[in-house]
Formats: structure tokens, sequence, C-alpha cells
């Protein structure tokens, strides 16, 4: 070969050796997944709205994802069925878990029956290759639509929140309803108890006033127990139950602070605090000022004359 | 002012006088006269409590494809000897499948069975004021983790929690998180594939791949028996896309064959299943996986070019 070839010839091997080495290497996309894979809207009747969220989940989430669904549902129940996401979405960079809400509206006059679709979604991969491998999910749709009354219900979550001196004990629900009638709490028991959880101080009761949750929704709201004892600041137990037709249906036992007035609810807070707190006082300074104006405005007239 | 004045006003500060002296006797003469009392008192250990302990605030658990996501237990412990004590106590932090129980999983130590258990002899984090210590202790669940959503084979469970403190006097205090239907372990239906390309290399018109059988694992990443549909486009010529050839040109199987006298003609059909194809659901941190095998025909009279296509793997829920 002759040697001005060389120059060229090397180099050019070379990097034909690199570019087949990282081009042929295999490219595997991310894992993609559905959490959960389907949808089982039982007890459905007329009328009613059923929602659910969905996950889709990725483990890299270093790029953008673009994603298209698609919806396969009987005649019937074509226009039921919506999505929150349009039929192509993406998923945004840095983005692992992202929900996509799926609300099924039964129409007013439905008829009775089981109807059975899926959802798909899937992912546009980069092409790569000859033949690129994209990766897909499918959600399984059972929906079933009846009359009858279904009552499923729970509550995931109780929090005895923290307060400010002078309030009374406030305590956050989320109460999960899965039936398909509205519910609601009809009593609830708040005992209170020294920071040592020794002592009792107060017994507390509600027996009306719970706001009610829509069926097939769940909803976060604070109850609170009117109380005459003034908490003053420091920590404290409390152990707080909520009642349905006589039976307990959820408790929580836990510590809470009543923090000084204004740290929560800001400058206005400690405000109300201090008037409310300190009225009769207030009301007798105003009392004194006034009388002390009146005197000296009638000695100056006294003085002046007119 | 007449005597009788001046003689009440003298008997009134004199009654005056003698009232201050007596007191001021009564107050200081305790003082000085009194005798000093010592007292001393052992206080002893009692026995710590804790309130409620909750799982991941209530809500249900949304694993990571082939990964792990934290998992919360929070509750608050009280101990009457204060923080210092509390400081100094020891702690066991167990999160299982409520199925399985507690024991079961407190026994089986650290880590445990990751499909079922999970146990931590520390908290992660806890803050300490008066005699009130609120801890949580955080797990990494792996995405194999046992689902107990409304499809799982056991819908009527949960994820439950223990915690158990002992305080330095050896005094010890428990609780369970609540039992019911929440939180839930939802099913994670999820696949990872080792590769996102398939190339078939130089084939003439006419001819085919053979034992090329060029090769995609599908691993399952979630915690669900899967099954699979498989379709894909009509491949198309990179330089004109009026230029083809029919999807089912190219082949694939489950294992290792000729493209010339064996294969499953590729679908476009998007609900055609992968005969024969099943991933169950992994419990361990070993890989479910499965391969499928892939050979090309290529049709009499293909001009030449480049020819690109989308394959899609869509996993399909059976059991979990």
């Amino acid at each position: 070969m002759k040697r001005s070839l060389y120059p060229i010839l090397i180099p050019a091997l070379l990097l034909a050796i690199a570019g087949g080495f990282f081009l042929s290497a295999p490219h595997a996309e991310a894992a993609f997944g559905i959490s959960p894979p389907f949808i089982n809207a039982s007890h459905l009747v007329p009328g009613i709205t059923y929602s659910q969220t969905l996950y889709l989940v990725r483990d890299d989430a270093s790029a953008s994802l673009p994603v298209t669904e698609s919806l396969t549902v009987p005649q019937a129940v074509q226009g039921w069925v919506s999505l929150d996401q349009p039929t192509n979405f993406t998923i945004p960079t840095d983005t692992r878990q992202f929900p996509v809400t799926v609300t099924i509206k039964v129409p007013s006059g439905a008829a009775d029956g089981t109807y059975n679709g899926n959802l798909s979604f899937t992912t546009m991969p980069n092409q790569n290759g000859e033949v690129s491998v994209a990766l897909g999910v499918n959600v399984i749709l059972n929906l079933t639509v009846g009359s009858d009354t279904f009552e499923q219900y729970s509550v995931p979550l109780i929090n005895i929140l923290d307060i400010e001196e002078g309030w009374n004990p406030k305590v956050y629900v989320k109460f999960d309803n899965q039936g398909n009638v509205a519910e609601a709490f009809d009593g609830a028991t708040f005992e209170l108890y020294d920071q040592y959880d020794s002592v009792r101080l107060a017994y507390l009761q509600l027996q009306s006033g719970f706001p009610s949750t829509p069926p097939f929704t769940t909803k976060d709201y604070t109850v609170e127990f009117p109380s005459d004892l003034h908490l003053g600041v420091g920590s404290y137990w409390g152990n707080v139950t909520f009642y349905k037709n006589g039976n307990p249906i959820a408790s929580q036992k836990m510590a809470f602070r009543v923090l000084p007035a204004g740290t929560l609810s800001g400058w206005w807070g400690l405000v109300s605090y201090k008037i409310e707190t300190n009225i009769w006082s207030i009301v007798a300074g105003l009392i004194i000022i006034i009388a002390i104006i009146y005197f000296i405005v009638r000695r100056r007239r006294r003085t002046y004359g007119g | 002012m007449d005597a009788r004045s001046i003689e009440r006003r003298r008997v009134i500060g004199t009654a005056i006088a003698v009232v201050l002296i007596s007191a001021g006797i009564g107050f200081f003469g305790h003082v000085v006269f009194g005798a000093n009392v010592s007292s001393s008192v052992v206080v002893t250990a009692t026995a710590p409590t804790m309130g409620t302990v909750t799982v991941n605030g209530g809500n249900n658990i949304t694993l990571s494809p082939g990964g792990t996501v934290t998992v919360p237990v929070t509750a608050q412990v009280n101990d009457y000897n204060g923080c210092a004590d509390f400081s100094s106590g020891t702690t066991t932090v167990a999160l299982w499948y409520s199925v399985a129980g507690s024991s079961t999983c407190i026994s089986g130590g650290t880590p445990g069975n990751e499909n079922t258990c999970y146990v931590a002899a520390a908290f992660t984090t806890s803050t300490c004021s008066g005699s009130i210590a609120n801890t949580t202790t955080t797990f990494n669940m792996q995405y194999f983790a046992k689902a107990t959503d409304a499809s799982s084979s056991v819908p009527s469970s949960n994820w439950r929690a223990t915690v158990i403190f002992k305080a330095p006097s050896g005094s010890t205090t428990s609780a369970d998180s609540a039992s019911g239907t929440t939180p839930d372990v939802l099913t994670l239906l999820a696949f990872n594939l080792s590769t996102s390309t398939i190339n078939y290399g130089n084939v003439g018109a006419g001819g085919n791949t053979a034992s090329l059988d060029p090769t995609v694992n599908v691993q399952n990443y979630g915690n669900s028996t899967d099954g699979s549909y498989l379709y894909g486009t009509a491949m198309l010529n990179a330089a004109s896309s009026t230029l083809s050839m029919p999807t089912s040109s190219q082949l694939y199987a489950t294992s290792t064959f000729n493209a010339g006298s064996a294969g499953t003609p590729l679908s476009d059909v998007a609900t055609t299943q992968i005969s024969g194809f099943s991933l169950t659901a992994p419990t361990t941190i070993s890989i479910v996986s499965s391969s499928v095998y892939w050979g090309l025909s290529v049709p009499g009279g293909t001009p030449t070019g480049t020819y690109n296509a989308t394959n899609t793997f869509s996993a399909l829920f059976v059991s979990s």
C-alpha cells in the first residue's frame, strides 16, 4: 500500500471501528408502567359521576416522554368516559409519576348492564434503528350500572391540628367514600389530656354539622370542637373518635400544640386575641378616658365660659 | 378639732401599727426563728405511651417501576422522663402486609422479605420537646411489594405498621396502625425492555434473516403477573414512504427460530396477544423476564433501501 494513503486510511479505520461500536450498542428506553391497571366501577347508578386517578410511571425522567392514549369501549357507553388529558400528551422532564384522571358520567336514563372496555397508553420511541420498539400499557375498564344502594367508606387520615391560644380543638379529616350514596359522620368525641397524657382535662362532643362526602369522592375537611376551656400555650394529647349510626368508624390519638396567638393566623389573629381576652379591661379603660375628656371639656367651658 | 376626735385618731393609728408590726413579726419571725426541713425524692422511670401510627400519611402507595419509593411511618412517643430518656431508648419499626402479620415480619428481622415486610431498628428522624417525640421512619419499598388494592388477590387487606419503643428502664410501649382496607399498595403494571431497537442488518429481496434472531428481553418491573400485546407498523422506505414492506414481513417467537420456515407474522392489530407469553409477579430482587426473538422475510421485488418501522409491546394485566 502506498505510504501516502496511510494518513487517510488509519484514521478512517479507527473512526469506522468506533462508529460501529457506538451505533451497534443496544439502546434501552426507560421502563414504563401504570398504577393501577384497571378501573372497576361497579355499583354505578344512573346520573352518577365516578372518577379515578391512574398514574403513568417511569424509572428514568431525564427527558420528556410523548404518550398517545386510545380508548375502546362498547357503543352503548360511548361518551360516558373522558380523560383529563388529550389523545396526545407529554410527560414532562423530571416527572416520574404522571396522574391521569378518568371520569365516567352515567346518563340519567342509562340502562342496567355491565360494560367492558380498554384504555391504552403508548409511548413514542426515538427512532434509533431500522425497527424501533415502543412500550405501552393497558387499563381494563369494567363498568356495572344497576340500581342498588352501595355503602362503603374509609377514613385514611385523621390529624389533630396545632392551634393558637384561645382556639377550639381542630381535627383534620380525610373521608374516602367508595359507595354510591353520600356519607357523613353523625357523631364525634374529643378527649383532651395534659402533655403527659395522664390527666383528662375535658371531654367534648359533637352531634351535628359534619360535612357530607358525595359518592365516589374523597373529601378533606376540618372539624372544630367548641369548648369553654381556655387552653394555654403548651402541648396536649387528644383522643378523637368519629361515629356513624352509633358505631365508631375511625379514631386518632396524638399530641398537638397550643401556640401563642398570631403564630398561625398572623398579626390580625394576635390583635383579635388580645381584644377578646382583655375586652372588659378595654371597656373600662375607654370609660375612664371618656370620663376624663368629659371633665376636661366641662372645666374648660366653666373657665372660659360659653 | 376636739379632744375626742384626736383621741379617736390616736386609737385607730395605734391599732393599725399593732396589726402591721404583728404581721411583720409573723412573716419574718417564721423565717428567722423557723426550723430548716430538708426533703428528697427519687423520681422513678414511668412507662412511656404512644399515639396512633400512620402509614404514608393515609395515602395509597404507588410503586416505581424497577426501583423503590419512600414510604414514611409516623408515630408520637410520650416519654414521661423527658427527651434525654427518649434518646437513650431502643426502637423497632415494621412495615408489613396485613395478611402476613406483624410478628412474622418483626421476627424475620432486617431486611426481611421485601415482598411483604420491612423492618428498621431506628427512627429515620425524630424531634423531641418536653416529653413528646415526633418520629418518622422512612422505608424504601421495592417495586415488587405485594399489591392489596381492589383487583389484587387480597382486596380486603392493606399495609400496616408497628412501632415499638423501649425506654432505658426497660418499659416498652407499642402501637399498630389501623386495620382496614387502606392504605393499599397499588398494583403496578410495568415493563422494561433490554433494547429499543431491532436491527436486521442487510437482507436481500426474497431473502430472510434465517437464524439471526435479534432479541428483545422483556422484564417485569411491576408487582403483577402480565401478558403482552404485540403489534407493529408497515416497514417504510426511509427515502420514500410510498415504498414499504407489510407489517407481516416481521416474524417473532418466544424461542429461537429460522425466519425462513417459522415464526409468527407481526400484526398491526393493537390487541394481538403474544401466545404463551407470561411474566409472573416478582417477589424478590431477581428480575422476571422473557425474551421475544425476531426475524424478517423480505418479499420478492422489494426495492433496495433502508426500511423503518415501530413495534409495540403493550403490557397487559393478568393478576396480582
